[in-house]
């Protein structure tokens, strides 16, 4: 049952809004944005222009998203979602990219990544279906959300964009836990997701297993007694150089990390930084250049800003009392957190290569604005909720 | 239980960031030092200066310099050429055409044949046969992507190397560079040994994290040479230049080269991620004028090989070492049979157990003594005591005093003077565990110097070296750094007991004795004893001698001991090899 009064339907005052801004979450996002904009100025200055201007566009439609009202945000779920989907599978067709994949979209001069897009409309489409259906307590109130996710995770795979496509799955299990779900229900399907991952592996790209492989060494030795392409002897010296290749572009990251020791060498000193050997270092691997020019206590500070706005989603979430605008709150937390964790950690050799940008550093437009889309969605769930109570939505 | 599975979720992202920090504490405080020297993408090596070898007087016996190479590659090098259309220059036709370097013609070069060897050959200024990469099979797999274009014998001169290297773009298939390399006194090559490039097999090793540490570290497995450092880094092959690898070698340097600056065409100074720390210089013993004197001696054209040694007194510091061998090995710490030489251990046996008065012979220069045992000497004695005996090497008496005391009295002796010593001085194979549990016939034998007895030059002129100093167990040493190894000061009892006695009978040798001859040998004032081992090679029907002569001078206070020998010889160690002995004798007293 759901009471509502006078008052909650009437707009809050623009004046009340400004007051309303979650500065916990405004403020770690602005930060971390300065830190990327500032590293990227270190090793790429000519982007750093067209990130700034992303930023301030992301900065300026989080605000605005503030504005819309909270009923107008939950009807676009379902738009939002189709479109992005929409636009996930035109851009199997006719998108481009690097290496054979096709992750971008071009119109004119505007070029955009829909798998970006497709993460904001996710979060926003299982906030509004969990909080609907509330049947996440029960297996069969799990398949709808899981299909809501299999579809555009599934798709982005495709394209093949393996780290973005897995980023949806965490976002799900985190806004599920959170709305109730049991952990019996989660953890099984966990269980049944390890063991698939023997099933799914060969159907891996070559440069995918070739992460996976760099990772976990001991892949190698299953896939050489399992696999069906006989492998080609090799003397202890040329599967030594081949895996010193393999591992060049993490062991030149570790190296670089290491290099910066407790201080730093000093913005835009970085010796590995100036001399380019850190592959991607303004995208996937740019917590290197920061880590390289600021050292331990840059890294430090860059962990407490992560997790400043991580405590600010959750601080948000906490006080929300509408179960939409919590399940927005912790889908962000999710998305946003553990794409940090995951990119962070892949960079100090803890986790595989996969190709996920550090949200508000990494140079991309499409992940800036991204990024700023789901602080907006948080800022708009605290600035624009409804002043409804609810009973028997989320036990207490 | 909303409120609780949030806080677990923070709670899990606290952790998860906790991890974080601490990894990055891990690499860039903890393992920071090691990740930087251990990668191998960080940086360009800077190759450190190999440490020179140095005489006594500090110059140097050994420098750096570089050595020309060509290699050539057997499946290009017969690969087709043209003269550009444009220019006329000569080049390698490539797959798709590349337009002209020089005019920038893009019109099909005139085709020209396979590189000549003929051409090449007057390029370099040698003879077209010793092209010897133009001989090898492009086909065959064995043969390795490059092969020496020239033969291992001939040298390439700098000049013709770099004519070669000026006109290189028209032979596809050859290169040119330089290598380092080291140039040693011809006086000292033979013992400084070899410097090479890394073998394939230590790269390797280098690359799993194996090999090569720099030992000046505490934590010397810290540090490993990468595989593109060792591959260009001089490591010592054999003697000298192996024995003082570690501190020749050198800690390569890493540094960082960076792009110039937006605007500007010059490169700044490159970051040095590490410092080079160039080898250390090694100064040995050796002095120059000994060493040529050892040089000179042992050069003489007879014989399979010759050695001679020079040792200081004062500490046991080798002024002088050469050898010569038909085989591999350095003859100076090679185990060989000693002759009468090793009567100076049975003399010191014999004192020692107490029956040297006691024993007297009649030597008939063959015969049988009284207990039926055979001899044979180089000359008849008539009666002989110890005195004697020793001047005059007299085989019967040594055989009976040996019967006397016993093979374990002369093991006893010749380990205390250093003859079962290995003294590692990187020189090779070193004759060490030579005096074990003889039997009475072998201690028979053994008594003058044949049968089972072997020693190096260096161990008898060691032995000879402990009696002149009265019993002080002198260890011979080449590392002036270094210095004596310790207990060498200590003083042996029982050869401290007999040594005068001992020197005496050295003495006896020289005054009236088998090398009473040696004018030189008397005006030094020297002692010493000759030593003449019979030889027997398969197919000779002549006995060939190991013929011996080791002195100390001056008498009354003695300052060097040398050793001489020549291997497979007709000459006789007092009054052939005795000459030898005294010009090692007086460049050594001049020098000390």
């Amino acid at each position: 049952m759901r009471a509502e009064s006078a008052s909650t339907r009437a707009e809050i005052p623009l004046g009340d809004f400004v007051r309303r801004i979650d500065l916990r979450i405004l403020v770690p996002a602005v930060l971390l944005t300065c830190a990327g904009l500032l590293a990227l100025a270190s090793t790429r200055p000519s982007l750093v222009a067209q990130q700034a201007g992303a930023a301030a566009a992301g900065l300026c439609i989080a605000l605005a998203l503030a504005l819309v009202p909270f009923r107008a945000v939950q009807a676009a779920a379902w738009p939002a979602w189709l479109l992005s989907t929409a636009l996930l599978v035109v851009v199997l067709f006719f998108g481009h990219g690097a290496k054979g994949a096709h992750r971008w979209l071009k119109f004119g001069d505007v070029q955009f990544q829909p798998s970006e897009i497709a993460k904001v409309a996710h979060v926003l489409l299982l906030a509004r279906w969990i909080r609907t259906d509330r049947r996440q307590k029960t297996l069969k109130g799990l398949f709808i959300p899981f299909a809501l996710t299999a579809v555009p995770a599934g798709l982005v795979l495709v394209e093949p964009d393996l780290g973005s496509a897995l980023l949806f799955v965490p976002a799900l299990f985190a806004m599920l836990w959170a709305a109730g779900s049991r952990s019996s229900h989660l953890a099984g399907v966990v269980v049944l997701a390890m063991l698939s991952v023997p099933l799914c592996y060969p159907y891996l790209n070559e440069y995918q297993k070739k992460r996976v492989r760099t990772f976990v060494p001991a892949v190698e030795t299953l896939e050489a007694r399992f696999g069906s392409a006989p492998q080609q002897p090799e003397s202890p010296a040329e599967r030594s150089r081949r895996l010193n290749d393999q591992r060049y572009h993490v062991e030149n990251s570790k190296v670089a990390i290491a290099g910066g020791g407790l201080t730093g060498a000093g913005w835009g000193e970085g010796p590995m930084n100036l001399s380019d050997r850190v592959p991607e270092d303004w995208t996937d691997f740019i917590f290197v250049v920061h880590a390289e020019e600021w050292g331990l206590l840059g890294v430090g500070v860059l962990l407490l800003l992560e997790a400043a706005l991580v405590a600010g989603f959750a601080v948000a979430a906490h006080e929300s009392k509408d179960p939409a605008t919590r399940l927005l709150c912790v889908g962000s937390l999710a998305m946003l957190g553990v794409q940090a964790v995951v990119n962070i950690a892949m960079t100090m050799d803890m986790a595989p290569v996969v190709g996920v940008p550090l949200p508000f550093l990494s140079y991309g437009r499409s992940a800036m604005l991204s990024s700023w889309l789901l602080v907006g969605l948080a800022l708009h769930a605290r600035a624009r909720e409804p002043h409804v109570f609810t009973t028997g939505d989320f036990d207490r | 239980m909303y409120e609780r599975r949030l806080s677990r979720l923070v709670l899990l992202f606290g952790v998860m960031l906790l991890a974080l920090f601490a990894r990055a504490f891990h690499l860039q405080v903890v393992r920071s030092g090691e990740l930087l020297r251990r990668s191998p993408a960080t940086g360009t090596a800077v190759l450190p200066r190999r440490g020179a070898i140095l005489w006594a007087d500090g110059t140097p016996m050994v420098v750096n310099t570089a050595r020309w190479r060509a290699l050539a590659s057997p499946r290009t090098l017969r690969a087709a050429r043209g003269a550009c259309a444009g220019c006329g220059r000569v080049a390698a036709v490539t797959e798709p055409p590349r337009p002209c370097p020089e005019c920038g013609s893009a019109a099909p070069p005139s085709p020209l044949p396979p590189a000549d060897r003929g051409e090449l050959a007057a390029i370099l200024g040698v003879s077209p046969d010793d092209l010897t990469g133009f001989d090898a099979d492009p086909k065959s797999k064995s043969v390795p992507a490059q092969v020496p274009l020239l033969r291992e014998d001939v040298r390439l001169p700098a000049e013709a190397a770099m004519r070669l290297a000026a006109r290189a773009a028209e032979f596809p298939g050859i290169d040119v560079r330089p290598e380092p390399a080291r140039v040693a006194d011809p006086i000292v090559a033979n013992l400084v040994g070899l410097a090479r490039l890394p073998y394939a097999e230590e790269i390797d090793a280098a690359r799993r994290g194996e090999g090569l540490a720099d030992p000046r570290r505490a934590d010397a497995d810290l540090f490993v040479y990468r595989a593109e450092q060792l591959s260009r880094l001089l490591v010592g092959g054999s003697r000298l230049e192996r024995q003082f690898d570690e501190r020749l070698r050198g800690v390569p340097g890493r540094i960082v080269r960076l792009p110039p600056a937006r605007g500007s065409v010059s490169s700044p100074d490159p970051v040095v991620l590490e410092p080079v720390t160039d080898g250390e210089d090694v100064r040995t013993t050796l002095v120059r004028s000994v060493q040529q004197a050892c040089a000179e001696v042992v050069a003489r054209p007879a014989g399979s090989g010759a050695a001679a040694v020079a040792i200081d007194l004062a500490d046991g510091a080798i002024l002088g070492i050469a050898a010569r061998s038909d085989d591999a090995y350095f003859h100076g710490v090679s185990a060989l049979q000693p002759g009468s030489v090793y009567k100076f251990a049975a003399a010191l046996a014999a004192l020692e157990s107490g029956i040297a008065d006691d024993v007297a012979t009649s030597c008939e220069r063959r015969g049988t003594l009284p207990g039926g045992q055979r001899y044979v000497c180089h000359a008849r004695h008539d009666v002989q005591r110890l005195d004697g005996a020793f001047a005059h090497s007299c085989n019967a008496w040594f055989h009976a005093a040996s019967l006397r005391m016993g093979s374990r009295a002369l093991a006893d002796a010749a380990r205390r003077l250093g003859l079962d010593d290995e003294f590692a001085l990187g020189l090779g194979p070193s004759a060490r565990n030579v005096v074990g549990d003889w039997s009475a016939t072998e201690a028979y034998l053994a008594s003058i110097g044949q049968g089972p007895a072997l020693a190096s030059p260096l161990q008898i002129a060691t032995a000879c070296a402990r009696i002149a100093t009265g019993g002080r167990k002198i260890a011979p040493f080449l590392d002036r750094d270094a210095g004596p190894p310790r207990g060498s000061r200590d003083v042996d009892p029982v050869v401290a007991r007999h040594a005068r006695r001992v020197a005496e009978l050295a003495a006896g040798v020289v005054d009236h004795g088998t090398a009473s001859s040696v004018e030189a040998l008397r005006a030094l004032r020297a002692a010493g004893k000759s030593g003449t081992a019979e030889i027997r090679s398969r197919g000779e029907s002549r006995n060939n001698n190991n013929a011996w002569f080791v002195a100390w001078a001056p008498r009354e206070a003695p300052r060097v001991v040398v050793c001489v020998v020549h291997e497979q010889v007709e000459l006789h160690g007092g009054a052939d090899v005795g000459p030898d002995a005294a010009h090692v004798l007086e460049a050594a007293l001049r020098a000390r």
